[in-house]
Order: structure tokens, then sequence, then C-alpha cells
């Protein structure tokens, strides 16, 4: 009766139903049938520390997956909703779902490993994006730059005449910064062992760290290259769980590196870059890739250790620390290599306190970045990572993602930090010795 | 050598028993992933891959204290909650000792017939009341909880006091007890206390996830 008065709560409840059945189905529900609501989480979240409210639990926000689980899923939910806190499809209740799994949580992770149970609650609210994609209630701006990347072979819709000029550039400056003319940044070489693929923004505003890696990359004699057109090494998809998007941006990538021979896929410093392209790509393809695939970081801690590139810790003496991106470290396993590359570049290094798989996100994981009306939630959740970096007192904040040092630059004019934001490479080729200074 | 199943409380606890086991099993397999293919992991694993020593890790240093931060920030109801759960896991030994094995009581183990067990369960109780205030005094807690967050807790405090009053003089005697226990595992698989099962369900996918990309163990 309600649903004939209140038009706004019209919905295809049939087709919702039908849409969380088949996600059940492939993603399993064992994480959502173990939830006590202890509500321990709320301390490990940095969005609930920075605006402690009941909305930003951790757990609040499962739950708003979970209670339509319950709903049509459970004896309970089924007979008695109220009593297990079910909820049923609503435009309403998709409207609270969205606020919680997208503009409450960047799905970093920290609350699933600190979680009483064990519960993996990210991927809990991975399934709640995955809901609201499949209605269709995924926000525009990750849409857009979705489609961008289906379209154009990247995120930012970088045109190929674009890359090949920036890498020209580039190309002159590094020349002439190394006095090294045999320097050059390749592009569409065919036969080279490496597939190195970029984030966007390098091509658009962080030229230097790609000048770094490609001073990096000649210094080692590497046999490398870059694509003029899939060259992203991002995945837009994976923020709204769009896994069909997902694969298909997998396979442009995946086609490019066997156009151009390549023997391995190289990653840029992106933290979903590497989750998605390491460790889920070959979920949403469904078949193992024959392509080794590794970060840029494995590399260059392999060039270090194998000297084909030296370097002298001195040559960066200011204080630094290291920011964890959540992707690349708490999901994506790399912890320890980028430790060991500073320990051989930097002189005065600092860790965070939490660091390592307990580091605080920075606030602009999982597509919040893109979600321009979450701008003031984001920097205000970045709060917790400010103090951070202010404890260590670092004058240079080292962070292997282009995504986190956008959010990065942010929180450093925001809160007057009075930092530097580099890459691992950009510190890396500072300390190169067969460099000019 | 013979069991404890005579009486009609005894046979409706067995009832509730078995439905609880069966419908916790039948719970966990369907909440698997449903086809093959979705299941199986593709990308190749991490150099230094060990999902089994992901899995004993999760199950043990990861609880710690030290390394989970819940645990250590709130450690009164981290105490509260593993004492609970300690008192718990021993009534449901002390049921099954009960009802199949009542012979061995005769051997006094501490789970039954002891002023030790009294003392467990009370203290077990005591931490389920203290939680089960906390959630009706916490404003942030009591606002999300339902009646089966109370029922669930009120079931445990429930059994946790009758297997110390049958511990003490039988001043609650076997067949009570058993209506009790009944209650509590007709409830188990439909509210949250299916988690009895689902706890070390979701630690070992948990696990084995981060295992297999070399985040686990720590």
């Amino acid at each position: 009766m309600i649903n004939m008065i209140d038009t706004k709560n019209v919905m295809d409840t049939k087709k919702a139903k039908e849409i969380l059945e088949k996600i059940i189905n492939k993603n399993g529900s064992i994480h959502l049938n173990a939830c006590v609501k202890c509500g321990l989480c709320g301390k490990s979240c940095h969005m609930y520390l920075s605006e402690p409210c009941v909305e930003n639990l951790p757990m609040v926000k499962a739950q708003k997956v979970m209670a339509l689980f319950r709903r049509y899923h459970t004896v309970l939910g089924k007979i008695m909703p109220s009593m297990v806190g079910a909820k049923s499809f609503s435009e309403d209740y998709l409207e609270e779902l969205k606020s919680s799994v997208f503009d409450r949580c960047t799905g970093c992770g920290r609350c699933a490993i600190n979680c009483s149970i064990g519960i993996d609650i990210a991927s809990i609210i991975r399934i709640g994006r995955l809901i609201l994609n499949s209605l269709g209630k995924t926000p525009q701006e990750i849409i857009k730059t979705t489609e961008n990347q289906l379209r154009d072979g990247n995120q930012m819709s970088v045109s190929a005449a674009e890359v090949i000029d920036t890498a020209n550039w580039l190309t002159e400056d590094l020349q002439l910064e190394t006095k090294n003319s045999e320097f050059k940044i390749p592009v569409d070489k065919k036969g080279a062992k490496i597939l190195y693929l970029i984030n966007p923004r390098e091509i658009k505003f962080f030229p230097l760290s790609l000048s770094a890696t490609a001073a990096i990359f000649e210094t080692s004699k590497e046999s490398w290259t870059i694509a003029s057109k899939f060259f992203d090494v991002t995945n837009y998809a994976f923020f709204s769980a769009d896994n069909e998007s997902a694969a298909k941006i997998t396979k442009q990538v995946l086609e490019e590196a066997q156009r151009l021979e390549v023997k391995e896929i190289i990653l840029s410093e992106c933290g979903h870059g590497f989750r998605s392209f390491r460790w889920e790509s070959a979920n949403w393809i469904q078949r193992e890739i024959k392509f080794s695939i590794r970060s840029i970081l494995e590399l260059i801690l392999e060039y270090i250790e194998e000297g084909k590139i030296k370097v002298d810790k001195n040559k960066n003496s200011s204080r630094v620390t290291l920011h964890d991106p959540c992707n690349l470290v708490r999901f994506g396993g790399i912890i320890s290599i980028q430790r060991k590359i500073l320990s051989h570049v930097v002189s005065d290094f600092v860790e965070m306190s939490p660091n390592r798989e307990q580091n605080f996100c920075c606030g602009g994981g999982g597509g919040m970045l893109a979600i321009s009306e979450n701008a003031k939630r984001r920097i205000e959740s970045g709060k917790i990572k400010a103090e951070q970096i202010r404890a260590t007192g670092a004058k240079v904040v080292a962070t292997p993602c282009h995504n986190c040092a956008d959010q990065l630059l942010e929180l450093n004019k925001n809160y007057s930090l009075g930092v530097e934001i580099l890459s691992i490479s950009e510190l890396v080729y500072n300390a190169l010795t067969h460099l000019p200074s | 050598m013979s069991s404890n199943i005579g009486s009609i409380e005894s046979k409706i606890v067995l009832v509730a028993f078995f439905w609880c086991v069966i419908a916790l099993f039948v719970q966990l397999f369907r909440a698997r992933k449903k086809s093959a293919i979705d299941a199986r992991e593709y990308s190749r694993p991490a150099k230094c891959k060990n999902i089994f020593k992901a899995i004993i890790y999760n199950f043990t240093k990861a609880m710690s204290p030290y390394y989970k931060e819940s645990a250590r920030l709130h450690p009164l109801k981290f105490i509260m909650g593993i004492t609970m759960h300690l008192g718990i896991f021993l009534s449901i030994l002390k049921f099954i000792q009960l009802l199949f094995f009542p012979w061995t009581i005769s051997y006094n183990l501490i789970i039954s017939s002891s002023i030790l067990a009294f003392a467990i369960f009370i203290t077990s109780a005591l931490s389920g009341v203290f939680l089960l205030f906390n959630r009706i005094f916490s404003s942030e807690l009591r606002s999300i909880s339902n009646l089966d967050d109370y029922i669930s807790i009120i079931l445990s405090i429930l059994i946790l006091v009758s297997s110390a009053l049958n511990d003490i003089f039988l001043m609650i005697n076997n067949d009570q007890m058993f209506l009790i226990y009944a209650l509590l595992f007709f409830y188990i698989p439909v509210g949250k206390l299916r988690h009895a099962i689902f706890f070390f369900a979701v630690r070992v996918d948990f696990a084995k996830k981060l295992g297999h990309r070399g985040v686990y163990p720590l």
C-alpha cells in the first residue's frame, strides 16, 4: 500500500531479488552470515574516527548488505524481518546502501583484519557495490570514468598522440638532465621484454614519476616499452564492482601486451591498479594470465640487489616517511619490498604509526577521489593520515600510489603539513649514483 | 556405559541438538560459492604463499590483542567476550557428557559437578550479563541491536547459569537443564548465533585469500 502511494519507492523488487540471488550464488555468503554486531570495528575505521557516528561504523555499513541477504535468504528474515534487522529492496533503502558503500567507505579493509570475528568486511562492501551497479545505482563519476577506459583505453581519455608527445618531450628532458643521449621512453616498441603500464595521471599531472622510472629502466639497460593506447594500469570498474567491464578492460591490456609481444607486464605505482591486475583480473576473465605480472617496486628492488642500478642513500637526506596504500599492502601483499628499497635510497627513514597492514587509508581510496560530492568528507576522513604524517616529523612522504598521492597532496594543503609527496621511483631516481646531481 | 537418553526432555534436546548441527552444516554448504568456476582462484599465487600457515596464523596470532586492534583497544570487552565463549564451549561439552557419556562423570572431569566448573560457568555468565548490559546501555550498540541480538545473549547466559546451578547441589536437574539447552539449540541456526560455525568458516576463507596473496601470515 505504501509503495502505491510513495512513487519514489516503486522499484522492480523481483529483478532486484534475482540480482541478489545471482550475486550471492557467485560470491558466496559465508561472510554475510557471521557478524555478531559487537561494534568493536569502529576505531579501526578512519571514517569513523574522523566522524564518530553510527552510520560510519564498518559493521553498520556491512549490515546494510547483510540486511538484504537476511530478508531474502534466511528463515527469520523472511517471516519476522524486524527481529533480525532484515530489510527489503526499496528506492530509499538503495540510497542508504549507496551512502554506506560509496560515500562512507573506501573499502580499505582495515576493519576486516581487526574484526573480532574475522569477517572480510571490504568484500561485503564490494557485494553492496555489485548490487547497486547491477541496479544502475553506481555514482555517475565512476560510471563515466569506466566508460572512458572502455572507449579510449584509459580512464582520463588521454589520446595516443598525447602519450607519444609526452614521451618525446620527457625523453628530451631526461637526456638533458642525465646528459645521456641514449636514454628514451619507448612507445609501442614491439618485442620489448616489458610492457610498463602507467597511470594516466603520470601523463597529465605527474610526468616526473614516469621520467624517474624511465631513467631507472634505462640505467639498468632494460628492454621496455609503454603503449600509446592501452597503457592504463588502473581499472575503474574495480571501484563499482562492475566485473564485466573490469574483465573487458583487462582483456584490452592483455591483447595489447600480446600485440607488442612482450614477456612481462610491470605495473606502475598504483594501489588499486596492482590489486586489480595482479589479483583480481584473472578471476574477472576466468582464466590464468600467461604473462608474468609484477609491481615496479619488485623490479626496482631486483635491480638494486643485482647491482643493475647503483644508489646512494645520502642523496635523499631529508626525513622520509612511507604511506602504505591499502590495495597494495593489505590486499596486495607488497609490504616489505618498498621498505627494502627505501633502506637503500633514503638516509633518514621513519615509519608512521601504525604502519604496514595496519596503516590507515589516506581517505582517497575506493573511488572516493572521483566522487566530487564526497570531497568534504574525504578531506575530513584524511585527518587521521595527516596526524600520522605530522607525528613523524618527515619532510617527504613516499607513496607507491598515484591515487593516494592525489589525496595526500590535498591533505598537505588542507592540514598545512609542509611535506613533499613523492613516488618511490622518484626517490630511487634521486639516489642514482651515476647520474649528475 | 549407557547414555542419559530416556526422559522426554532428553529426547527433545537430542532432536534440538541434531537439528542445530544439521541446519548449521546445511547453511554452511549453501553459503559457499555455487559454481566451480566462481570458486576457482585463477591468479598466480605469491611466491611466499602458504595457505596452511596463513590459516594457523588467522586462528592464533591474528586474534591476539597484539595484532588485533579491536581487542587491544577494548580490553574489558575482549576479556568478557573470551570468558563468556570459554564458558559456552565448556557448557556444550558438559551437555554432551551428560547426555551421551554420563558414566564419565565419575571421573571428575572439570566440566561437570565440581566447584571449579561452577566457578567457570558463573564467571562466564557474569561476563555475558556485562555484555548484555553493555548492549542495553551503550546508545550506539542499542541503536544497531535487534531482538535477535538480545535473545542470543540471553539464551547464552541461561545455559551458563543452568550449567552452574546444575553443578551445585543439582539446583537445576539434568532434565530441566536439557530443556534450556534445547531452546538454545533450536535457536542457534536461525539467529546470529550461527556464527558458532561461520566464525571458523570466515577465518579460513579470509586466511586463504590473504595467504594466496602473501599478506598472511604476518
